[in-house]
């Protein structure tokens, strides 16, 4: 295969399968479907090696490093003319010379600039991996009858594992691959704005907030049983008592409603819960620290 | 910082909270979420990479719990699978239970956790 005059190339491919065409339609006709199965897939097995040969010289050209600029020349694409074709059901054999041989008139310089952006190792292993979905295809639909992969279907493939080997598909599948890549980067990633870092704990201070939040869970449990409700009642306003001391948390406890002189325990322990929540999440330390030292103090 | 949501038909809020990414060990970060969850009385849902202003950090999403008795929590780090399931294995036979997997920066690394609560 000469890879470097297209036009020949295309003309050897046609004229090695049209025997292989023709068997396969005149099996149609006699509706001998096996026939045509075989005729189908010897012609794809036959096209496959012309398009790996014209692969492997293509990259060989480029490991030798041949001036970039050059190959905007060598870039073959499923071009409008050769979709359109397809599209209106033209005989498999003129799809495939309309493809193979279309060309596109130029390039848009974003994509000549992509492509110099581009080391030659990354785009010939893109090159390889578009290749293999392509091939791993077309072996999966051989064992398929004519019935459902039909013979224009096999061109379509021969001509998509051609375009899988060029540039053109390089960038193409290059650029998308940056787009996920980009939108995964961007969905692992949580972007907080404005909230207070929370300092490292120590043992202490975490053995501290523990204990805090135990003896609220007692009292939670206490405030149930009518028999132990008035003690914790007590406890609630005894650590009410000693919030009411700091300034601080004195303002927030007349901001909730509520002080010392409560004689709901219920009311008392939710609103010390609430103000100490408020202040873990303003990242106010002190005061979440005073509060569990009230807790603590008179909890117990 | 906290949100409003409902979840099975309750109100219950959200807590984001964020770890400098210098944290000094998983157990300083395991010391730390287990005061949070104390202080905010709220149970522990995720830990993952985030950016705070622009500053990498571990976000820590908490949400309101005050039924029930937390108790103790244990990090693993994990690098393959292999390591997650044996991890797993080795916490399910202690009885403890797997919350969820996560991802936290340690020494401003990121590693990727396992976030078990232990059992009472």
């Amino acid at each position: 295969v000469d890879f470097n005059n297209k036009s020949s190339m295309v003309n050897r491919i046609n004229d090695r399968f049209k025997s292989w065409q023709n068997d396969y339609y005149s099996a149609l006709r006699a509706n001998d479907l096996a026939k045509a199965k075989t005729a189908r897939n010897e012609l794809l097995e036959e096209a496959l090696p012309y398009i790996d040969d014209a692969y492997i010289d293509f990259i060989t050209d480029i490991q030798r490093g041949r001036d970039r600029t050059n190959f905007v020349a060598d870039v073959i694409e499923l071009g409008t003319s050769a979709a359109i074709g397809i599209t209106n059901g033209q005989r498999p054999l003129q799809i495939l010379g309309i493809a193979l041989t279309a060309f596109r008139g130029g390039r848009r310089s974003a994509d000549l600039n992509f492509y110099k952006e581009q080391s030659t190792p990354v785009l010939i292993l893109k090159m390889d991996g578009n290749r293999a979905k392509v091939r791993a295809v077309i072996l999966t639909r051989e064992k398929t009858s004519v019935e459902d992969y039909s013979m224009g279907a096999a061109i379509s493939d021969i001509v998509d594992y051609y375009n899988a080997g060029t540039l053109v598909r390089a960038f193409t599948e290059l650029q998308k691959d940056t787009a996920i890549q980009t939108r995964a980067s961007e969905d692992k990633v949580l972007e907080l704005k404005g909230v207070k870092i929370t300092a490292e704990a120590t043992q202490a201070e975490r053995d501290v907030s523990v204990l805090s939040a135990n003896i609220l869970g007692k009292l939670r449990d206490d405030l149930k049983d009518p028999a132990k409700a008035p003690a914790a009642t007590t406890k609630l306003q005894n650590i009410v008592k000693a919030m009411e001391a700091d300034s601080e948390l004195a303002a927030a406890l007349t901001a909730a409603g509520v002080s010392s002189s409560d004689t709901d325990g219920v009311k008392l322990r939710s609103k010390v819960l609430a103000i100490k929540r408020d202040a873990a999440d303003k990242g106010k330390s002190t005061q979440v620290d005073k509060i569990n030292q009230a807790i603590v103090d008179n909890g117990q | 910082m906290a949100s409003e949501h409902s979840r099975r038909g309750k109100m219950s809020a959200n807590h984001t909270r964020a770890y400098a990414a210098n944290m000094s060990s998983l157990n300083g970060l395991e010391l730390t979420c287990e005061k949070e969850e104390a202080d905010l009385a709220a149970r522990i849902t995720s830990l993952q990479l985030a950016t705070d202003d622009g500053a990498d950090v571990t976000a820590g999403i908490y949400e309101d719990d005050d039924e029930t008795a937390l108790g103790n929590l244990a990090l693993e780090k994990y690098e393959t699978d292999v390591d997650e399931q044996s991890l797993k294995a080795i916490h399910n036979t202690k009885g403890d239970t797997f919350l969820f997997n996560g991802e936290a920066y340690v020494q401003s690394d990121p590693i990727k956790v396992l976030v078990f609560r232990e059992k009472a």
